[in-house]
């Protein structure tokens, strides 16, 4: 059968050779918009390090007018906490803390080099957060070896307490489990303080500072005492959330406005996200690949439904004879279905080539995620599965016309 | 030309089939090829507030560092470092310059309720260097600049939200907790507009620029420049002026130098920023690859319907008709089925420009919610030259080769039905 259907498709082959064309040139397209999607999306489903979900980050801010009243700022310290115990009591936050440095979905970040006591000349690059001890609560983190101590969460303990993310203890003490091992930051070397010691806590999995990142060094240092260019974040109950910014602006901009400072913003952490893949052009890259897809996809199923009905109206007295030899109507379905699926196989010898020398000539976007082999299958095997479906879909009605053709009346009007 | 509409009519109707498939293949293709163009014609035309586009060049914000070591590198440009390389320079009509747009708090004085609106402060001729369409009021003055005075020039939105009115000339606000005075009112500025965009706008002097310069010996700063240039002048001659200036400003200095890194054209500044990917070019092979895949699909389908015609081309050429007036013949007949798929196409692609709004525009400093698309945008006339283009090239592309294939058969065998 596979022989003859072959015999058939050559015998087609000016009818078949634009769809195959056509498959060839999409196949190759539609791996490469696959994989492009590849390196965003399976970046984007690795953890984050830390959970944001239901976290919202509150800024306040001081005004400037009264910045240098003195007796106003003598105070500063009981403002500020009033402020924090009000927002800790607001109803719906369950937990919340504060930190400065490196904010997810802002694009301030803080980055400093750190180096062994053990090899002072190894100094690795990281990402920084100073952070009160309820941070690991509101954002979840679970130390993958060694624990956290929040009563010795404290920048005056010597040495200074730190957390680090797996990828920067795995770097400063290569081989070694890292909790208990000590470093420095060369930078203060100059400085008026120039000994500094921080000693590993725990090591936290791998962290990075959005969805679409590489994983990076992060490093977690105990905060200084509340101040107004501090971020504050809150975990809120999952039933207090629809409409809890808007709630807490309306409740709290009053309430908090004490002494000199104010309630700047509030943002859940989802909004600022959002708003963030926007402006990096992410969602956009993404958004224009998936419409890029949609419209291959969509042109070859107008493709293949246009050549196999013109083929069905063109060779209905063949289909009709075969019909009176005994050729069952699931037969005639069928075979065209196989007709589709050859075409496409035939399509993707040529295509495979293309692309692997795509991938070999480092022509696919690879930002996020290594151009493995094991990702070209996923992705190639993937954009064939599409075609296939959609070819299917495209060869259906022309097909049901097909079978739904009486022998006796197409023989006889012949 | 009647007789060849009515023909054509006449085939679309014979033909519900494979009029339908190629109108709505084409539709979806214009659709997608119009979007392309949309998004880099509304990125790039001269269009009010912005409306000298073409002309103009933008800096990159520049750093200094100490020359000793090459340390102490700071980004920022100050105003020494601004004027040394920027004014008066040959070519260049007007030069401007401002600070990025800050979420600043606004509110009135009477009033608890704050809210955050993006304040930029801007040059003194600033509101001469973009077509501002002033509802009210007027731009700050030089004597307002100079002096430092808190006016500002807010949009409409602006107004409408803070005071319930428009006619808020001379009426004061809080930006920052600083008692402002609004000066002038204009009209929303949409937010695909990445550099003339802000809800108010403040006199730059306000900004403690010195404060910036005192750690960089007076070269770092906040500022960030425009200029307009003249019409013949290639910006070309206007980076390796300013190199040639940057050289000499950094010769004269004592401790710190000054490098202006970059210098963007507009269409460089909105489009992969910072990156060498030349935006014309990949937006042209979108198009290609946009055009290209679906017209093998209604070649194929010309192709196959052509088949059902080759007897009459062939009784045409038996009784004189040359080639090319025959492909000229199928060609114009086909025009018909793209242009009405190339109207529906552009009606279609402005739907989807207007749903996509926000992720297709949204980069830059700016409110996502201040991005709107009226009628002026997607109805301006150049684009419907564009469609026009588009369905024209397409047409060409998508019946050349099978009506190039069929008149080249033999008329004698064709005749015969072999």
């Amino acid at each position: 059968m596979i022989k003859s259907l072959f015999r058939q498709m050559w015998n087609q082959r000016h009818a078949n050779v634009w769809v195959w064309v056509e498959l060839v040139v999409v196949l190759v397209l539609l791996w490469y918009s696959i994989d492009l999607v590849y390196n965003y999306e399976a970046a984007a489903r690795q953890s984050k390090g830390y959970d944001t979900e239901n976290v919202f980050d509150i800024q306040l801010n001081i005004k400037p007018t009264l910045q240098n009243d003195s007796v106003l700022m003598s105070h500063s310290a009981e403002y500020l906490e009033q402020i924090y115990q009000l927002i800790r009591q607001y109803q719906g936050v369950e937990e919340a803390c504060f930190y400065y440095g490196t904010i997810p979905y802002t694009g301030n970040n803080m980055y400093e080099g750190y180096a062994p006591h053990s090899d002072s000349t190894h100094v690795v690059g990281c990402f920084i957060r100073y952070v009160s001890p309820a941070y690991f609560k509101v954002f979840r983190l679970r130390p993958l070896s060694g624990s956290f101590e929040a009563e010795r969460w404290d920048k005056n303990e010597y040495p200074m307490p730190v957390l680090m993310s797996e990828t920067l203890s795995d770097s400063l003490f290569s081989g070694r489990n890292g909790v208990g091992e000590t470093c420095f930051n060369p930078y203060f070397l100059n400085s008026a303080q120039p000994e500094t010691n921080y000693k590993v806590m725990a090591v936290l999995p791998a962290h990075k500072t959005d969805e679409y990142e590489r994983y990076e060094p992060f490093i977690y240092l105990p905060s200084p005492p509340l101040t107004h260019w501090h971020h504050i974040a809150v975990r809120v109950a999952s039933n207090s959330i629809p409409g809890f910014t808007e709630r807490f602006m309306q409740d709290m901009q009053g309430k908090l406005s004490i002494g000199p400072y104010y309630l700047y913003d509030i943002n859940s952490y989802g909004d600022m996200k959002e708003a963030f893949d926007i402006e990096q052009g992410t969602v956009n890259y993404l958004n224009t690949t998936y419409a890029v897809i949609l419209f291959f996809v969509f042109n070859i199923f107008l493709g293949m439904l246009g050549t196999f009905w013109f083929r069905t109206r063109k060779n209905r007295s063949e289909i009709a004879l075969r019909m009176a030899l005994g050729c069952s109507r699931m037969n005639v379905f069928g075979y065209y279905v196989l007709e589709g699926v050859l075409l496409l196989v035939s399509a993707a010898i040529p295509a495979v080539f293309v692309c692997a020398n795509m991938q070999m000539a480092d022509l696919t976007v690879h930002t996020l995620m290594e151009p493995a082999w094991g990702r070209f299958l996923f992705c190639f095997v993937s954009a064939m599965l599409l075609l296939g479906i959609i070819i299917l879909f495209g060869i259906y009605f022309p097909a049901r016309k097909a079978m739904e053709i009486e022998p006796a009346d197409a023989l006889h009007n012949e | 030309m009647k007789q060849l509409l009515s023909q054509a009519f006449n085939l679309i109707r014979q033909n519900p089939f494979y009029s339908t498939i190629s109108m709505i293949g084409t539709a979806v293709t214009i659709a997608f090829v119009m979007v392309v163009v949309m998004i880099y014609d509304f990125r790039t035309m001269d269009m009010a507030p912005e409306s000298d586009r073409s002309n103009m060049m933008y800096t990159g914000p520049g750093m200094t560092y100490r020359k000793q070591d090459q340390t102490n590198r700071n980004s920022g440009m100050g105003r020494k470092a601004f004027e040394a390389l920027f004014s008066e320079l040959p070519g260049v009509k007007e030069v401007t310059w401002y600070r990025g747009v800050a979420k600043t708090p606004c509110n009135l004085s009477a009033s608890n309720e704050i809210f955050n609106y993006f304040v930029r402060p801007v040059a003194d001729n600033w509101f001469k260097f973009f077509d501002y369409e002033f509802i009210a009021g007027r731009p700050f003055t030089q004597e307002e600049y100079d002096a430092r005075r808190w006016v500002s020039v807010i949009t409409e939105r602006m107004a409408l939200q803070l005071f319930g009115t428009t006619d808020v000339v001379g009426k004061e606000y809080q930006s920052n907790f600083f008692p402002t005075k609004v000066v002038g009112v204009v009209k929303d500025v949409n937010a695909i507009f990445q550099t003339a965009y802000a809800d108010a706008f403040v006199p730059f002097s306000l900004e403690n620029e010195d404060y910036y310069a005192t750690w960089t010996g007076g070269l770092g700063g906040i500022r960030m420049g425009l200029l307009k240039l003249l019409p013949d002048t290639r910006p070309a001659d206007i980076r390796t002026e300013v190199q040639h200036r940057q050289d000499r400003l950094n010769s004269s200095t004592a401790e710190y130098a000054f490098e202006m890194n970059e210098l963007y054209t507009h269409t460089e500044y909105t489009f992969f920023r910072g990156k060498d990917i030349s935006a014309p070019l990949v937006y042209s092979m979108l198009l290609m690859v946009l055009l290209i895949v679906p017209a093998i699909n209604i070649s194929g389908m010309t192709n196959a319907r052509m088949q059902e015609r080759v007897t009459e081309i062939a009784v045409r050429k038996a009784y004189g008709a040359s080639r090319i007036s025959i492909m000229a013949r199928l060609f114009s007949e086909n025009l018909l089925t793209v242009f009405l798929g190339g109207i529906l196409g552009y009606l279609l692609s402005c739907v989807l420009v207007w749903l996509g709004r926000v992720w297709l525009f949204g980069s830059g400093e700016v409110e996502l919610s201040g991005i709107s698309l009226d009628g002026g945008l997607l109805l301006h006339p150049a684009l419907f030259v564009l469609v026009f283009g588009v369905c024209v090239v397409f047409n060409l592309l998508s019946v050349l080769i099978p009506v190039w294939m069929v008149t080249h058969r033999n008329i004698a065998t064709t005749i015969k039905g072999e």
